[in-house]
């Protein structure tokens, strides 16, 4: 049985009376796993990450480190970089700051760089970069704080195929050396090949926790999730009149 | 304190390539031409007339400075580019120590700086007979003016949306060289409240004491006094700033 690092329990968030984002979550992240959280728009995905990196104060419940504090690294749904500094820059101020917390990495930031395919960025500001490469860059500055804990909330939007084949693989890889992964999709194709465990949310409830090897073939985590959340058909709202 | 140290290189650094000190250079030329060309169209007082108009030029861009730059450092703290920052165990009072003392660092300067070029280029080109003190006093009072002023826009950036405030900055700004003691002037309320309101005065910094004119003429001791008031306001205001930022959701 794998080490547990986090504990979330009975995680309730309340914004405003009446808007309830989660309502009494519990789960755990393991050493070397890829842990999904996967929801419609509105789940309480992003809520429940925010609140485990402490960026919102849950109204109740507890967040425990049985293992002492991990290193987190999140990169946020939106990705806001400096406009004017180049992606070398970025890597380089967040390997700075990891080295104040005793955190020494012997890679360079263009490795860093390299292992989101996004070496050609060193020298680049961030206002000259798209998007997606905004995303890799980001994300080269997040592996630069040698997180135990990567946390990634939509890791997906605005990559193209090829980097979304690519982050896969990287997410997969840091497992291997007892690292984990959390990360929050509506991409259900792609937390079905990455998740080592799938949790689904709906409407700021767990309804299911899936284990990799419950799905049997491809397609299976879509049909599980839609009979989850009370949809019986894939994309049919209930009470619609079918002509 | 070691913390702080990447953070603020890495704000400096945001300064530097958003084109202050090109703005900064910019603007010192305009000024000082600006100032002699006016100066050079009265009859008698060409000197006066262009100092006058070069230290309130100068304080015009030490205030306009000071909103704009903080806005633009500060503003990020409640934004998604923090996220990535707060999540790797950067303690929100670092963050936020951080990018102001970066903020803090170039407003003084430039604040300091433009004065002392001014003055400079005044008697590289050739400006006889002109009351060199009220420039030396302004290279002095303005950055703690500035510094100040960034201060309260921090608890304002924190409090409020950005673009209120700002607005808030600016009006705090301007009611503040407006009327002297805005909160002190008469008691215009009368009862209770115009008794709450004259003592709520007592809270505010006396930007009067930031004023070069008035402090030219007084003794040295005098013109260092305001390092106090800003010492203890910037604390204030940054511990309120602190207070409110550590609590709220991001």
């Amino acid at each position: 049985m794998k080490e547990m690092l986090v504990e979330v329990r009975n995680l309730t968030k309340v914004y405003l009376p009446g808007q309830i984002a989660l309502r009494n979550v519990d789960f755990s992240i393991r050493e070397g796993e890829v842990l999904c959280i996967a929801g419609l728009n509105g789940a309480g995905k992003t809520t429940a990450l925010k609140a485990l990196l402490g960026l919102i104060r849950p109204t109740e419940g507890a967040i425990d480190f049985p293992r002492g504090k991990p290193r987190f690294g999140f990169l946020p749904e939106e990705t806001e970089l400096p406009p004017e500094l180049t992606g070398g820059e970025i890597v380089r101020f967040s390997k700075e700051r990891a080295a104040t917390r005793g955190v020494k990495t012997e890679r360079s930031p263009e490795e860093f760089l390299e292992m989101t395919k996004m070496k050609r960025a060193a020298r680049l500001r961030v206002l000259e970069m798209s998007k997606g490469m905004r995303r890799r860059v980001a994300l080269a500055a997040v592996l630069a704080s040698d997180p135990t804990v990567l946390i990634l909330d939509e890791p997906q939007a605005g990559l193209d195929p090829l980097a979304r084949l690519e982050l896969g693989r990287l997410l997969r890889s840091r497992t291997s050396n007892g690292r984990s992964v959390l990360f929050a999709s509506h991409d259900l194709t792609e937390v079905e090949e990455i998740g080592d465990r799938i949790l689904i949310f709906h409407q700021g409830r767990i309804v299911d926790e899936i284990l990799q090897s419950d799905l049997e073939r491809p397609g299976d985590l879509k049909r599980r999730f839609f009979e989850r959340i009370g949809l019986p058909e894939e994309g049919k709202v209930p009470g619609e009149k079918t002509r | 304190m070691r913390r702080l140290g990447p953070l603020v290189r890495q704000g400096v650094l945001e300064i530097i390539r958003a084109k202050v000190p090109t703005v900064f250079l910019a603007f010192l030329v305009i000024l000082a031409w600006g100032s002699l060309f006016l100066g050079s169209l009265t009859f008698e007082s060409k000197a006066a007339v262009a100092v006058d108009l070069g230290i309130t030029g100068t304080g015009f861009f030490a205030g306009i400075l000071s909103i704009l730059v903080t806005a633009e450092m500060l503003g990020r703290l409640v934004r998604p580019a923090v996220y990535p920052l707060l999540a790797e165990g950067t303690s929100r009072s670092a963050l936020l120590l951080g990018r102001w003392a970066a903020a803090a660092l170039c407003i003084a300067l430039f604040s300091a700086l433009a004065p002392a070029a001014l003055l400079a280029a005044f008697r590289f080109l050739g400006l006889r007979s002109f009351n060199q003190s009220d420039l030396i006093s302004a290279i002095v009072l303005l950055p703690q003016e500035a510094v100040l002023l960034s201060a309260v826009a921090t608890f304002l950036l924190v409090l409020l949306p950005r673009a209120p405030a700002v607005a808030a900055s600016f009006a705090y700004w301007a009611m503040a060289h407006l009327h002297y003691h805005p909160f002190r002037y008469g008691r215009i309320v009368k009862g209770t409240i115009g008794w709450v309101i004259y003592f709520a005065g007592y809270l505010f910094p006396d930007s009067e004491m930031y004023n070069p004119r008035l402090h030219s003429s007084f003794s040295l001791h005098l013109l260092f006094a305001p390092f106090l008031q800003t010492l203890i306001y910037v604390i204030v205001f940054l511990f309120l700033a602190h207070s409110r930022y550590a609590r709220r959701d991001l």
